[in-house]
């Protein structure tokens, strides 16, 4: 089953002169849901709120059991985080770490969380309240896929999702962050890496820089190509909002698509269809 | 058909019992095989996830966790994937994760062969130049093998140390089989793989399995440097190396990653360190040429590194109490997990959870321990053949010095290559200290006064030397590389002093 399949919308997206992209589902994650084009397969994702990672993912058989055993050695105690929910701490290194899951729904909710020792009780505590707080479906809330934690909007709050459209090697990420002031700062700038790729014997054009604004979001797209000696010249394009300080519903958020040049029209149908389709959830 | 003998290269003018007086003999003289071993510095070796090639990726992260091949670090490091959220994540692990020695292994073939593939690309320019070096007369004596022996530089200090050991082992056992005898080594470091060297030969039992150690650019008793990126990012993008501009360019990409791991933490001054005008304090805040913080008075662990750097006055406190010059913001060591004050009360329970400061002591205590062992109050601990590179004439931070500025609109205290520390004088008044460029001299990242930590007077030609070269390429300067060729012929004479008793080796 396809990871964090929302609902099938079935949805075309048109520009004047340019390719139509169907959108096959949307993908809510974190605080936000964006529309995903046929064909491009989500690799990797990862959502931390209060400090916890947590996901949701079809339930499958005899997974926890492997989780539990991978960690068999390690294992300091099975803490008891409430009905239905299975829990260990171990240690790895020197971390102790809590994992647990519970069923809800015919999804797996799982958490991790790391604690100092002496503030096990702390950690459980805040874990059980995420686990308590999952919600079937993606209306509302801090998004996983299948469902969404209801809380917050957390001060520390992050996920990332990676795709894949394996024909045309196209890669594309987005991001949120929270943050305590607007990010400015961890975004490279196109003459930084200008810089770069000229050291390595390479140039960098910029194919377009300017504003865009997605979902009363205010950003910055930046498309680029870089050439470098013996490789194919390859596309890149982001798009970065830096976020609004201690605002859960606005964090940073970063979409990155990179493809070699030969990719560079599936790189751009999917990117055109995708960012416009970028909307926010509500926290309730 | 003439009998044939093997006698070893020292033993030529020795007396040859037991040959049959009407038979032909063969006499062939067995060369000695020294291993000439490259350890590079720190970020030069390759590492992977264990369990992998290096090849592909998992989680949306590559396989290969650390390159220097340009795309790779175009790809993974610059463009957008540029924070410190993200850095942590490649080099450290998830946010629950801290450090942990196993997360990465070098990228090398098992065995690892010759050691090359493991390392950064551009140190292969003067390997080869080592390989096909004419050596003259002591070819007739000698072979030697060039190795290069990349490490976790991610990791303890002293366990690069123990694989070098070990390594060392291996290496003379292979390049035994070359000629059939071969007891001995010669180290070639850069940089940090000089207390990587110094390590193997005094602390982890190596020394009698080297011949000598020549340096390059050996940050012998650390770097303010260090401090300086951490705070600032990496500074001179112009003159730095592609993969040093990678490591970031704001204290918040740089400290994400350096103040996670024990290695990087090996790199700032210890106790022995003084700035190039011979003073121990090596954090300087002036306020309108008066100096106001000088520090550290003998323990930069105590008086620098284990203050927090709070870089924002507490609201209504004057004068403010905040010690800006700390060497770490708690906050961005691990920024996935920290969380502001001020927050619901769950976002209170991850603050009480949240043990990155204490993580980055367990780190820094590492880092000291193999400090105070490498580098003991009677002076930095070397290998008795020892010869040293340091370069010159390019500016480096020897000290750090701030300066206070009113400040009426400035907020961040980290911008790109800066850094500014914020406080309430005794007037009541918003200042701002800002961190200054590095000024002292140097190679750009080791100031001189640490770079000739293990020089010493009548040592052997070529001697200690003092060159003008850049710190990241120094071993592709030419100047650099004969004296580097001089200095292992100078260890190669003193193996065949040795070896005969006090004769002169011949040129």
């Amino acid at each position: 089953m396809k990871w964090g399949l929302w609902v099938a919308l079935g949805m075309v997206v048109s520009c004047a002169g340019e390719k139509r992209v169907e959108l096959t589902n949307k993908e809510a994650i974190g605080r936000f849901r964006v529309g995903v084009p046929v064909g491009l397969e989500a690799v990797s994702r990862s959502q931390m709120i209060y400090g916890v990672e947590v996901a949701a993912e079809p339930v499958q058989a005899g997974a926890w059991d492997a989780k539990v055993a991978a960690h068999a050695e390690k294992i300091v105690s099975r803490p008891s985080l409430g009905a239905g929910v299975a829990a260990i701490w171990y240690k790895e290194g020197s971390d102790l770490i809590l994992e647990a899951q519970a069923v809800r729904d015919g999804v797996a909710v799982s958490i991790v969380r790391d604690a100092p020792e002496g503030k096990e009780a702390v950690a459980e505590k805040l874990a059980s309240a995420v686990l308590e707080n999952y919600k079937p479906g993606a209306a509302a809330g801090f998004c996983l896929g299948p469902g969404a934690i209801h809380m917050g909007p957390s001060l520390s709050e992050s996920v990332r999702i990676n795709w894949q459209l394996p024909a045309s090697g196209v890669k594309i990420e987005f991001s949120t962050q929270t943050v305590t002031e607007p990010d400015t700062r961890t975004f490279m700038d196109v003459e930084e890496e200008r810089g770069m790729a000229g050291a390595a014997g390479g140039t960098l054009t910029v194919l377009s820089e300017r504003d865009r604004t997605l979902n009363g979001l205010n950003g910055r797209e930046i498309r680029i190509v870089v050439t470098l000696p013996g490789k194919e010249p390859q596309v890149r394009f982001t798009w970065h909002y830096p976020g609004v300080g201690r605002d859960g519903t606005k964090p940073k958020i970063d979409f990155v698509a990179k493809a070699a040049v030969s990719g560079q029209p599936a790189l751009e149908a999917a990117w055109d269809a995708m960012l416009p389709s970028l909307e926010s959830v509500p926290v309730n | 058909m003439p009998k044939k003998h093997q006698v070893d290269w020292n033993k030529v003018d020795e007396f040859l019992a037991g040959l049959e007086t009407k038979e032909t003999h063969e006499i062939e003289v067995r060369r000695e095989a020294i291993p000439l071993v490259f350890v590079p510095g720190i970020m030069g070796t390759h590492l992977r996830r264990p369990g992998t090639n290096g090849e592909g990726e998992a989680d949306g992260f590559p396989n290969l966790r650390w390159s220097t091949g340009t795309w790779w670090v175009l790809s993974n490091l610059a463009f957008a994937r540029s924070d410190g959220a993200y850095r942590r994540r490649l080099i450290v692990g998830k946010p629950h994760q801290s450090f942990n020695p196993d997360y990465l292994e070098v990228d090398e073939d098992s065995p690892p062969g010759d050691g090359w593939r493991g390392i950064m690309e551009d140190y292969h320019i003067f390997l080869d130049i080592l390989r096909k070096h004419d050596w003259k007369e002591l070819d007739k004596y000698f072979v030697f093998p060039v190795y290069a022996v990349g490490y976790n530089w991610t990791d303890d200090v002293k366990t690069a140390g123990t694989y070098l050991a070990k390594r060392i082992d291996n290496i003379i056992e292979e390049s035994r089989k070359i000629t059939g005898l071969c007891e001995k080594v010669i180290l070639i470091s850069h940089s940090m793989g000089g207390l990587v060297s110094r390590t193997a030969s005094e602390l982890c039992g190596a020394k009698d399995k080297i011949i000598g150690i020549v340096h390059g650019v050996q940050p012998v008793n650390g770097s303010p440097g260090a401090y300086w990126r951490m705070k600032a990012g990496f500074e001179g993008f112009n003159s730095l190396g592609l993969v040093q501009r990678a490591l970031g360019n704001s204290g918040p990409k740089v400290t994400a990653i350096m103040g996670n791991i024990p290695g990087g933490l090996t790199l700032l001054p210890n106790k022995l360190y003084k700035a190039n005008d011979g003073k121990t304090e090596w954090v300087r805040v002036t306020d309108g040429g008066n100096l106001i913080v000088s520090e550290p008075q003998t323990d930069p662990y105590e008086e620098i590194y284990r203050r927090k750097a709070v870089v924002q006055p507490k609201a209504g406190e004057t004068p403010s109490t905040n010690e800006y010059w700390g060497l770490v913001d708690p906050a961005l060591l691990n920024p996935e997990k920290t969380t502001p004050e001020g927050g619901d009360p769950f976002d209170e329970m991850n603050a009480e959870l949240n043990n990155s400061w204490d993580i980055y002591l367990k780190n820094l205590a590492i880092a000291e321990a193999l400090h105070d062992q490498l580098s003991p109050p009677t002076g930095p601990l070397q290998h008795a053949q020892t010869l040293a590179a340091t370069g010159i004439q390019h500016k480096s931070a020897d000290a750090i010095e701030m300066k206070v500025e009113s400040n009426w609109v400035r907020s961040d205290p980290y911008p790109n290559q800066c850094f500014r520390g914020f406080f309430v004088n005794a007037a009541g008044k918003d200042m701002q200290a800002v961190l200054q460029d590095p000024a002292g001299d140097g190679d750009g990242t080791v100031p001189t006064s640490s770079g000739v930590g293990v020089d010493a007077p009548n040592r052997p030609s070529p001697g200690d030397i003092k060159l003008r070269m850049e710190h990241q390429p120094a071993y592709e300067n030419e100047l650099m590389q004969e004296w580097a060729i001089k200095a292992i012929t100078a260890m190669v004479k003193h193996r065949y002093w040795e070896q005969r008793k006090g004769e002169e080796a011949p040129t």
